[in-house]
């Protein structure tokens, strides 16, 4: 059926009045000190946190454990480790700990380990979403601890971020022949990076997959996952 | 749907959505757009009044979804099911000012979702003039 201009206005009068119903609860809006829509980017790393203790449980078999067990507390902003913040702990088939999982939390980047005696300022270190450190690491452990990094992107993916996180895989690794990242299949059991850190990228739209094979020559394994 | 309704509809709904604190749901929808029709010579493509509103559509509701606080429980029980020990009864953010906003406290779209869904499955009914 045709519509009508009875139809058009009608419809135009159910927009406006279901998006101001809504208007509290825009991204626009601001909570606290942090907006919205940075919240709603929270979730979607907790999403990621799951995805990837699952896939480390089916895929590799680890056992994960969760340290101070109840309420997981994210981060607006990385900080160093903190061991009295709920954390995991990472265990093989023989029961030996393999690496702990952290949110929210800074690393020492290869540039600043590179020049050597470089006073400590905002680029020395970068922050991860979500880290897997090898064990018993503290304050902000080395690139060289890092065994997986994980960015999340819970928003419309623009070229300029694929270029940001090539920024990041490089602090993270110098490009290299296929390594042995110590990993049956999941992330991945090689890796085009040396010290062999898989570098994941996680992201709502789909419009990542178009970088694929880009970020694979990098060693940056993307991802496009849903909630 | 005449071309010029569309047209209408599709203005008013980008007007409302920019009034009302969504504004930011339009910016990625074009970005998205531009990303996935840019042709090699960097031109776009042209397309119909009435595809440039249901790709509009499509896309708000998509982005929608993935920002909607109703994932709460799906997000806490899928963190939970692969832990040999412990549990985590939620999920809170620690802000800067050293606050705390719990995650379950963020809004759902689930009706706004569901009412742009409607709408959407309307006008594609409705005749192509």
């Amino acid at each position: 059926m045709a519509l009508t201009p009875a139809d058009v206005s009608w419809i135009k009068t159910r927009i406006t009045s279901i998006i101001s119903a809504n208007s509290t609860a825009a991204p626009a809006s601001i909570r606290r000190i942090l907006p919205l829509k940075d919240l709603q980017g929270k979730l979607y790393e907790a999403w990621v946190l799951g995805e990837m203790i699952q896939q480390l449980s089916v895929n590799e078999k680890y056992s994960i454990h969760l340290i101070n067990s109840g309420t997981y507390r994210l981060k607006q902003k990385g900080t160093e480790i903190k061991r009295n913040y709920p954390y995991f702990k990472v265990f093989d088939s023989k029961n030996t700990l393999i690496g702990e999982i952290f949110t929210d939390t800074e690393f020492s980047s290869l540039s600043h380990v590179r020049l050597r005696g470089a006073p400590w300022l905002g680029p020395s270190f970068h922050e991860l979403d979500i880290v897997l450190f090898s064990p018993g690491k503290s304050g902000r452990p080395s690139f060289r601890n890092v065994l997986i990094a994980v960015e999340c992107k819970a928003t419309t993916i623009h070229k300029s971020t694929f270029r940001e996180v090539l920024g990041f895989r490089r602090e993270l690794g110098l490009l290299s022949h296929l390594n042995p990242t110590g990993f049956t299949s999941w992330p991945a059991s090689t890796i085009a990076s040396d010290p062999p850190s898989v570098h994941l990228f996680y992201s709502t739209d789909r419009g990542i997959l178009k970088y694929t094979a880009n970020a694979a020559h990098f060693g940056i394994i993307v991802n496009h996952l849903p909630m | 749907m005449t071309p010029e309704q569309a047209t209408e509809i599709y203005e008013h709904l980008i007007e409302e959505m920019e009034k009302n604190g969504f504004g930011d749901i339009t910016r990625q929808v074009f970005t998205r757009q531009q990303e996935r029709y840019e042709s090699p010579d960097g031109r776009q493509e042209r397309f119909s009044p009435r595809r440039i509103l249901f790709d509009y559509m499509d896309d708000s509701i998509n982005i929608l979804e993935q920002m909607s606080g109703h994932h709460y429980q799906k997000v806490l029980s899928r963190l939970n099911e692969n832990l040999v020990e412990g549990y985590i009864s939620e999920i809170e953010v620690e802000l800067n000012d050293e606050s705390i906003y719990p995650l379950q406290e963020l809004p759902s779209y689930v009706e706004l979702i569901n009412e742009l869904k409607s709408i959407r499955s309307e006008l594609s009914e409705s005749r192509n003039n």
